[in-house]
């Protein structure tokens, strides 16, 4: 028998995720079949077969909990879901892929945020309110009627009531809908 | 005891336990698999697969004794319960109903 021992760090996410009850089971058929492979394959390649099956059981005993705590399935969530079954899957399958594609989608969300923090900084025109950087959304309010006022139907209705002539209907009409900066009165 | 039904995989399991007869555990049943159905299993699917028929009642296990090259740790050896039997032979009668009187070049590979 190899004296060499299977990757601690493996070992650990092993006894981290598998449940308690299967924990021995699994730890020991591991190492059984990680001495067997020292002995034909070599010690670096049952390391690296012992890392991929430790992730495969870590992956798969959590999407389990997961199944027996009924996080899963509900309508609203179903779709979210099965991408984490298929993303599981595809990490036990081919975990190496996997992360690639991971850090490369990273990756490309990195570049694509900093790109838009630069066009908002360097080029987008801020409104004249004060602290804009918080404004995420500008909106007509009635205060007579309590409630969000439909500015676009209003609009539309107010220019259709202009409308005098046929050829008007093709044309722009400008209105003045500055927002207010300040009460008027002060 | 479990009144569902088995999915294809623990049919799989199950009947690799049985094939297996004499101080079945882990290891066995994942090369039982792959050697009859000349597929690679994901092993971590054998184990869960397991856990989830012990808990239904259709597998019972006991500890073997322990052994030096895995780690002073014991095997965990396992047996299909007579309700893992009654289920397994319900899924076959299922599928040979299912089969029944259907053109056989239907089932040929082509």
């Amino acid at each position: 028998m190899s004296a060499r021992r299977p990757p601690r760090g493996a070992s650990w996410l092993l006894r981290r995720f598998v449940p308690g009850d299967t924990r021995d089971r699994v730890l020991g058929d591991l190492k059984e079949v990680f001495h067997e492979r020292s002995r034909t394959r070599g010690h670096g390649s049952a390391g690296i077969w012992f890392w991929r099956e430790a992730v495969s059981f870590s992956v798969l005993f959590v999407l389990e909990r997961a199944r027996e705590a009924g996080v899963a399935p509900t309508r609203g969530v179903a779709p979210s879901w099965l991408d984490v079954k298929l993303g599981g899957r595809m990490l036990v399958k081919s975990p190496l892929l996997t992360l690639t594609g991971c850090v490369a989608i990273a990756t490309a969300i990195g570049i694509n945020a900093g790109f838009h923090e630069f066009v908002r900084i360097y080029f987008s025109a801020a409104t004249q309110l004060e602290s804009d950087d918080g404004v995420v959304r500008i909106s007509n309010y009635d205060v007579a009627g309590g409630g969000q006022d439909p500015r676009i139907l209003k609009d539309l209705a107010r220019w259709r009531d202009g409308l005098e002539t046929v050829e008007q209907i093709g044309a722009a009409l400008r209105l003045d809908m500055g927002l207010v900066l300040q009460d008027p009165a002060g | 005891m479990s009144n569902g039904n088995l999915g294809e995989f623990e049919q799989m399991v199950l009947l690799a336990i049985l094939q297996l007869g004499e101080d079945v555990y882990g290891v066995p049943i994942v090369e039982e698999i792959e050697r009859r159905t000349d597929r690679s299993v994901a092993r971590a699917a054998v184990y869960v697969t397991l856990r989830r028929l012990e808990k239904k009642g259709l597998v019972e296990s006991w500890m073997g004794a322990p052994s030096e090259e895995r780690g002073g740790k014991a095997r965990r050896l396992v047996r299909v319960r007579p309700e893992g039997q009654r289920l397994l032979q319900g899924s076959r009668r299922a599928m040979e109903a299912m089969w029944q009187g259907l053109d056989p070049a239907h089932g040929d590979a082509p």
